[in-house]
């Protein structure tokens, strides 16, 4: 559970797509999800599907992966073409009962839907899947640089968001602590009923919470006493640097981008 | 050299530490011993200016805590090991950590990579490198947290209680890289509750209620039964052995302090 929460999804292969820059990545994922958005017709989903076919391919990584990811929003998915059958209407009865009335159009736009989510989901955990958490929040800060204008903590979130990633298999070690504490103190975590099921999680809350607290404090001073400062006039070790397939990745994406523009242009 | 010059501490109303004057000198091995809540934590961070006195001054080689513009090199001079292995561990990897202090005080990027290899190798932790902190026991990761030190160049180093929460051949180990340390020309400032600890020191002072009640060489400091009991200090065990010793007529000499001295002069000297 531990090893799992650490990597978060990132699954190691040789693939191109592990070799890109993080920041080549968020650019490229940004354009590619906006590209998806312009999709209205069956060519334009084709192409879409495609690419993603392509790219996954590309990576590596096995698709049951993939498909593990599509899990969590399966009922989502479910939920969106049900209502959509139920509720759209249009010109093309397929089936009427009652007062339920079944349209083709409804079909049609439920299963587009489904499709363009799955779609979008499948290329978004490509890049969660090549990408170490911590490599694409140093890209994300690199990006972020020019918001320090704006005087928007650029360092000090990067550095808040790294040492989240730090210490969650600290906290889940912690928890799985307290919670076997509280069990040989008697204290019952298997009742059904739903408000002593609350109730019985304060007793783990509690404590985690103080330990938490104590530990920021202490965090803190290690931080201030390694001479961070306010995180300005610091060099950084790894430096991040476009390569030729960095460009490569980024044409692409916006390659599709004016290609589903001009699909949608001549479909609508 | 390390000056404390009438230093007063409070956090709000109450008073911590009162008129403390103390010089540290370069090489020396000064070990702050004395009961909890005396103030041995609040000492150590005002060392590197984490804390500032509202009375008195605090030099470090000549630079006043507190004139923001020189932290960052007090806190470069002045590395402060602390007590909890787990919350100083900032980073995802061994590596990482050291690179974080290299980072800091704005080291160039090419030779950061070498100076924090050389950094773990000394603490000997290389070959964990690019091993996650949840991977390490106490004692390894206080070993990183000492190479995150030494890669920053400090010439003072303050081990607050370092040895702690670690098991006994943690202690042991800690201790050792410690001696090393000094050997090696670095100024060791060392808090600890643990008396066979405080005997490997040039210098032992005690703190109680905020103020320096003895100081001294380790052997003067501990032959002093009223400094003892009045403080709450125990007596090492080496040292305990030799009193008793002397009650049945052996009388050991007084600069002999570890039990394998005690032992072969007992031996050797009929
Ligand atoms: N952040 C704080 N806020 C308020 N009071 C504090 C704080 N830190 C310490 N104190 C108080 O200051 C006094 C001295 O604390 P300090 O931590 O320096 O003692 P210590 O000698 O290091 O004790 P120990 O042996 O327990 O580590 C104690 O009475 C403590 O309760
Ligand atoms: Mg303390």
């Amino acid at each position: 559970m531990i090893e799992n929460v650490l990597v978060g999804q990132f699954v190691e292969t040789s693939s191109v797509f592990h070799r890109l820059d993080p920041r080549s990545k968020l650019i490229s994922i940004f354009c590619i999800v906006i590209a998806f958005f312009l999709i209205d017709n069956a060519a334009g989903y084709l192409l879409a599907g495609l690419f993603v076919f392509g790219c996954i391919t590309l990576s590596h990584i096995p698709w049951r992966i993939f498909l593990k990811g599509l899990k969590p929003i399966l009922f989502i998915l479910s939920f969106t073409i049900v209502y959509h059958i139920l509720f759209t209407k249009g010109e093309n009865l397929l089936f009427h009962y009652g007062i339920l009335s079944i349209y083709i159009e409804g079909i049609i736009s439920g299963s587009r839907l489904v499709v363009r989510i799955i779609l979008l989901v499948l290329i978004t955990s490509l890049l969660t899947l090549t990408t170490k958490p911590l490599e694409l929040a140093y890209g994300f800060e690199v990006l972020c640089k020019p918001l320090k204008k704006l005087r928007f903590p650029v360092e000090q979130f990067s550095l808040m968001l790294a040492i989240t990633l730090r210490f969650i298999p600290t906290i889940v070690m912690e928890l799985d602590k307290i919670i076997e504490a509280q069990k040989a103190r008697g204290v019952n975590f298997e009742d059904k009923s739903l408000m002593k099921k609350v109730l019985s999680y304060i007793p783990i809350i509690v404590p985690l919470l103080f330990t938490s607290i104590n530990r920021a404090e202490n965090l803190a001073n290690a931080i201030d006493a390694r001479a961070y400062g306010d995180g300005s006039g610091r060099t950084r070790y790894k430096t991040l640097r476009f390569e030729t397939r960095d460009y490569i990745a980024m044409s692409i994406s916006l390659f599709m981008v004016g290609t589903f523009l001009i699909l949608k242009m001549l479909g609508g | 050299m390390l000056t404390f010059d009438n230093v007063s501490f409070a956090y709000g109303q109450q008073a911590v530490l009162k008129n403390i004057s103390l010089q540290i000198m370069e090489g020396e091995f000064l070990t702050i011993i004395g009961p909890n809540g005396s103030g041995k934590s609040t000492l150590s961070k005002l060392m590197n200016g984490l804390i500032q006195p509202y009375l008195g001054q605090i030099l470090v080689d000549r630079l006043d805590t507190q004139s923001p513009q020189n932290l960052k090199e007090i806190r470069q001079i002045v590395g402060l090991i602390f007590q909890n292995p787990e919350d100083q561990f900032i980073s995802t990897t061994v590596f990482d950590e050291v690179i974080f202090g290299l980072e800091n005080i704005a080291v160039e990027p090419d030779k950061m990579q070498s100076i924090a290899e050389d950094a773990l190798k000394k603490v000997g932790m290389l070959s964990y490198k690019d091993v996650e902190p949840h991977k390490l026991s106490g004692g390894q990761k206080q070993r990183v947290a000492i190479a995150a030190i030494l890669a920053m160049k400090p010439k003072y180093i303050v081990f607050d209680e370092s040895t702690a929460m670690l098991d006994p051949n943690g202690q042991k180990s800690i201790m050792t890289l410690m001696q090393h340390l000094h050997d090696e020309g670095f100024t060791i400032i060392h808090i600890t509750h643990l008396m066979e600890e405080a005997l490997k020191a040039t210098r032992v002072l005690v703190l109680n209620g905020g103020v320096i009640v003895a100081e001294g060489a380790p052997v003067d400091v501990f032959h002093n039964s009223r400094v003892i009991e009045n403080n709450e200090l125990d007596v090492p065990l080496p040292l305990k052995l030799k009193g008793r010793l002397s009650e049945a007529g052996i009388v050991v000499p007084k600069q002999l302090v570890t039990l394998e001295g005690i032992v072969d002069y007992i031996w050797t000297s009929n």
